[in-house]
């Protein structure tokens, strides 16, 4: 399997979570999925590459937002809604908070970034709150 | 990748939104009526964007564009225009390349760079557009000269280019960053790089000194004795160091030769202008970096997004370590039940008993801190007066006792914050993260007035009571004093250091595994980094360091070695000792206080306190290159006045600019008027902020009232109006939305369809319960085969 004469190989989602830079990653599959060509999340060399690029230092805020919604938008409907959030933070907390819990911090969230209040976030509400969060670019960023 | 320019919806939204289904705006539905509302649903220019790839990176390069030149509204209307006319033609990133051809070269690669499209099509862009610069360019020059420099240009951006991604390579301990970050995070991360940075100034200033004022000096060495080499000296810094290079006495006065041939080289002039130069510097980079650093992490203020904020970018992607993980997991659960009971205790307000007993607590512990400070700043003094060496004579108990008063302020300066700390946790913050501040603030008001003491009684005392002093050379020098006293501040600062991570992490960290042996969980008693006082300790060094620039011109070579001692041994301590921070550190916000910090008290008062020496402090008068002069500013004025008889413009410059008190006092007000102009501009986008949010709101509602019309005028029946009652509304429990199968819908729809075929009415309560099995169903319709993208599991 040599990529670079055959562009077409691909690695399989197994493969690229397993990597030391994603394994304990929450969101390593919805990360490959997001940087896949057909969101299945097999990856060919480019998009191995976009998506360290995206991931590095040097990548601008404005990118990193624009990857951070897709991976966050888990039904892939252009919206973070109640649903994704729940998901996000049952992730995040290895499902250890209460559902009542879960529900009132979704609620917070959509409460304070949603402008438009259509109860779910679109990708400017999402750029907005970003720009708010000095912290998101240091955050967003793999080292290798 | 060819694939993507055909079928640009491959990447983005293969179903049109239908979690607005279920969310207050009522939508899908069998009926043909209801296909024109979907068709116009899914075309709505906000709901397209994200499908049409070329379309939203024309609209980033257009907003970059914006953004970087401030244009009107009107030019960001014909983008929009421009975007739908091109919104149909077979080739939508032609729009992309028509913007990026009308930027600049220095913006073009940024906004190359933000595009969000895969690599191999940014190169794609950048080819095109090199191409379509050059094509427009050898159009319109018709001489040689214009087509040399258009290619030295370019020739130029590329050099400088590679020369800052080989910049990027060469900077040290890349490996052992990473190592850190991906177990520890970004926090401690930020310790370890404001250190590399720090380096950095040592360095410049180690190299500024050495070959402008100690090489020449060394090629023309004066005749000095010095007494023999003792062990002591490695710790005072007197004795056989004295009258060496590392002091300023050492330096002899005037012009001297390097050799026959050579010209004179004026050493008053150099010490003058290298100290001057390197502080400029150093000023420049700081406020550069305080510059750069407040524009990345302003927030506006009263516009804070707690939850969000955490939801979104509290997870560190650089965190690879397992255990670390899983600490950070656990700690995600506490910050948020944490933020959750703050809420709750917000709601209720604080009787007056309450708050004034609160305001006393916090007075009353203000005031022990000030009076401690006071007391330890006494106690400085009152030690180093009874320290000060009496007579000329060598003697090693007296050179032994100079090292009291340095081991008196590492003390002070390791002990007393402790005991603030542990008063700190008597008084009640509104949020942790006050605490934190509150108490580097009275750390830092510690330094200061330790720092503000020693320098008094160097200038006051010891300066004065020298200078009378002519018979011998050492004793007569105040500035060597000065000197020395830094170089044992600096060494002690060290050794205590060095102790403090030993005690404080090697030994905590054994009995925490003592105790552990009896049953309690070790993870949770190690001890943690505390990031804050370790990064103060470093600002109060470089303020060491910076004051001892003109007193001790070698002294950034100990400080260089003391940094890269240790940074390795903190990084080796913290790998076997500590655990990673159990609290979120905010890091971008904490290094911009930092580096204020930095600015403001330490760099300004160093400033200060050199500028007062070279301004109104005599010289020796035996020792060092200003010996002949009546106060060290005597040698620029001198300067000058040989510069009226040969260049009298450079002597004009200094005469009407530089030492006119009007020229200062003119350029003050102008920017005390920019100051004032900025504030009030920035007076005013906050108030435009707020309108644009409330018209954001507006607009958000007139979308649902309009829709809404258009379904009655579609002549579905009418559904009871949208009210925005989160907690209330039924479908945010429904998480249909995470696999949305119409198919599901339709089946349960079909079955309530009445005879007369109207369409039901989509009421929220017929909706499938909360915990609705969740299949992979495929299905053809109008929305295309799809992808089913569960929620993951976690692993």
């Amino acid at each position: 399997m040599d990529y670079t004469k055959e562009n077409d190989v691909k690695l399989p989602p197994q493969l690229i979570c397993n990597m030391p830079e994603l394994k304990e990653n929450p969101f390593k599959q919805r990360i490959a999925e997001v940087f896949s060509d057909d969101a299945s999340g097999n990856l060919s060399f480019n998009d191995f590459v976009d998506m360290f690029s995206v991931f590095s230092e040097m990548a601008p805020r404005d990118l990193k937002a624009f990857y951070a919604f897709k991976i966050y938008d888990f039904n892939n409907d252009d919206f973070i809604c109640k649903e994704d959030l729940r998901v996000t933070l049952n992730k995040l907390t290895r499902d250890e908070l209460a559902q009542e819990e879960v529900t009132l911090v979704c609620d917070k969230v959509i409460d304070e970034a949603d402008l438009d209040g259509d109860e779910k976030l679109s990708y400017t509400d999402f750029e907005n709150m970003i720009s708010r969060a000095p912290e998101f670019l240091s955050t967003f960023h793999i080292r290798i | 990748m060819e694939a993507f320019y055909q079928n640009p919806t491959a990447d983005f939204s293969q179903w049109p939104a239908q979690a607005d289904a279920h969310q207050g705006v009522p939508e899908a539905s069998v009926h043909p009526e209801d296909e024109v509302m979907d068709d116009i649903m899914q075309n709505m220019p906000s709901r397209t964007l994200g499908r049409r790839a070329g379309l939203a990176a024309a609209r980033h390069v257009g907003s970059v564009r914006r953004r970087h030149s401030r244009r009107s509204s009107s030019y960001a209307n014909s983008i929009e225009m421009r975007m739908h006319k091109v919104a149909d033609t077979a080739a939508p990133h032609s729009a992309v390349v028509k913007e990026l051809c009308e930027l600049p070269e220095a913006e073009l690669i940024r906004a190359v760079r933000s595009i969000p499209d895969t690599l191999a099509n940014k190169r794609k862009y950048r080819d095109l557009v090199s191409q379509r610069q050059d094509s427009r360019h050898k159009s319109y020059c018709f001489t040689c000269c214009s087509d040399l420099h258009w290619n030295v240009t370019k020739l130029l951006h590329q050099f400088g280019d590679s020369l800052h991604s080989l910049l990027l390579l060469m900077v040290p301990w890349r490996k052992a960053l990473r190592h850190i970050d991906s177990r520890f995070g970004t926090g401690v991360l930020s310790y370890f790089l404001f250190l590399r940075w720090l380096l950095a100034f040592h360095l410049l200033s180690f190299l500024v000194n050495f070959f402008f004022i100690t090489l020449p000096q060394l090629l023309a060495p004066p005749n000095v004795t010095r007494p023999s080499f003792t062990g002591l000296e490695l710790l005072t810094g007197a004795g056989y160091f004295t009258n060496s290079c590392f002091y300023y006495g050492y330096y002899s006065s005037g012009v001297i030769h390097i050799s026959q041939r050579s010209s004179p080289y004026n050493m008053q002039l150099a010490f003058f202008f290298t100290v001057t130069a390197y502080f400029i510097v150093c000023g420049v980079g700081l406020l550069y970096r305080m510059g750069a650093l407040f524009r990345r992490n302003y927030v506006v203020p009263g516009s804070v997004v707690n939850y969000a904020t955490k939801v979104f970018s509290g997870w560190d992607f650089g965190l690879t370590d397992e255990r670390a993980v899983q600490l950070r997991k656990h700690n995600f659960n506490t910050q948020f039940r944490e933020l959750l009971s703050e809420a709750k205790k917000e709601r209720l307000s604080l009787s007056f008993g309450q708050r004034a007993k609160r305001l006393a607590v916090h007075g009353a512990v203000w005031l022990f801190v000030l009076c401690t400070t006071i007391g330890c700043c006494a106690a400085v003094f009152f030690i180093s007066k009874a320290t000060k060496p009496e007579s000329d004579v060598q003697d090693s108990t007296a050179e032994a006792q100079l090292l009291l008063m340095p081991i008196a302020v590492c003390s002070f300066n390791v002990a007393v914050p402790l005991l603030f700390s542990i008063l700190s946790l008597l008084e009640d913050y509104k949020y942790p993260r006050h605490y934190i501040v509150v108490n580097i603030f009275r750390n830092v008001i510690l330094r200061l007035f330790i720092l503000g003491i020693l320098c008094y009684y160097w200038l006051h005392d010891v300066a004065k009571e020298k200078r009378s002093n002519v018979t011998l050379l050492e004793p007569g020098c105040w500035e060597t004093f000065v000197g020395q006293d830094l170089y044992r501040l600096v060494i002690m600062d060290f050794l205590f250091s060095l102790l403090g991570t030993f005690f404080g992490e090697l030994v905590w960290r054994l009995v925490a595994t003592f105790h552990s042996k009896q049953g309690q969980k070790l993870g949770s008693h190690k001890p943690e980094f505390d990031i804050a006082r370790n990064v103060l300790d470093l600002i109060y060094a470089q303020t060491l360091a910076w004051l001892g620039v003109f007193f001790a011109p070698l002294l950034p070579v100990i400080q260089i070695i003391k940094l890269v001692v240790i940074f390795y041994i903190k990084k080796i301590s913290i790998t076997m000792n500590c655990q990673a921070p159990v609290r979120a550190w905010r890091a971008s916000q904490m290094a911009t206080l930092f580096i204020f910090l930095q600015f403001f008290p330490f760099f300004v008062g160093v400033i200060a306190m050199v500028g007062t020496v070279i301004w109104t402090e005599a010289p020796s008068l035996s020792c060092g290159p200003f010996k002949d002069r009546k106060r060290f500013y005597d040698a620029v004025t001198a300067w000058v006045d040989t510069l009226r008889s040969t260049s009298p413009g450079a002597a004009w410059i200094y005469d009407y600019l530089i030492s006119s008190a009007f020229f200062f006092f003119v350029l003050t007000a102008i920017m005390v008027l920019v100051i004032y102009v900025n504030y009030q501009i920035v007076d005013g986008r906050k108030q435009m902020i707020l309108l644009l949010q409330e018209q954001i709101e507006n607009e958000g509602k007139d979308k649902r009232f309009l829709l809404q019309k258009l379904k009655a005028l579609h002549n579905i029946a009418p559904h009871p109006p949208f009210r925005r009652e989160p907690q209330q509304f039924p479908a945010a429990d429904a998480p249909i939305s995470s696999n949305f199968l119409p198919s599901q819908d339709y089946e349960h729809e079909m079955a309530e369809i009445p005879p007369n075929g109207h369409g039901p009415l989509i009421e929220m309560s017929n909706l499938p319960p909360a915990d609705y099995p969740v299949e992979p169903v495929s299905h053809h319709s109008r929305f295309g085969s799809h992808h089913n993208l569960l929620p993951e599991p976690d692993v």
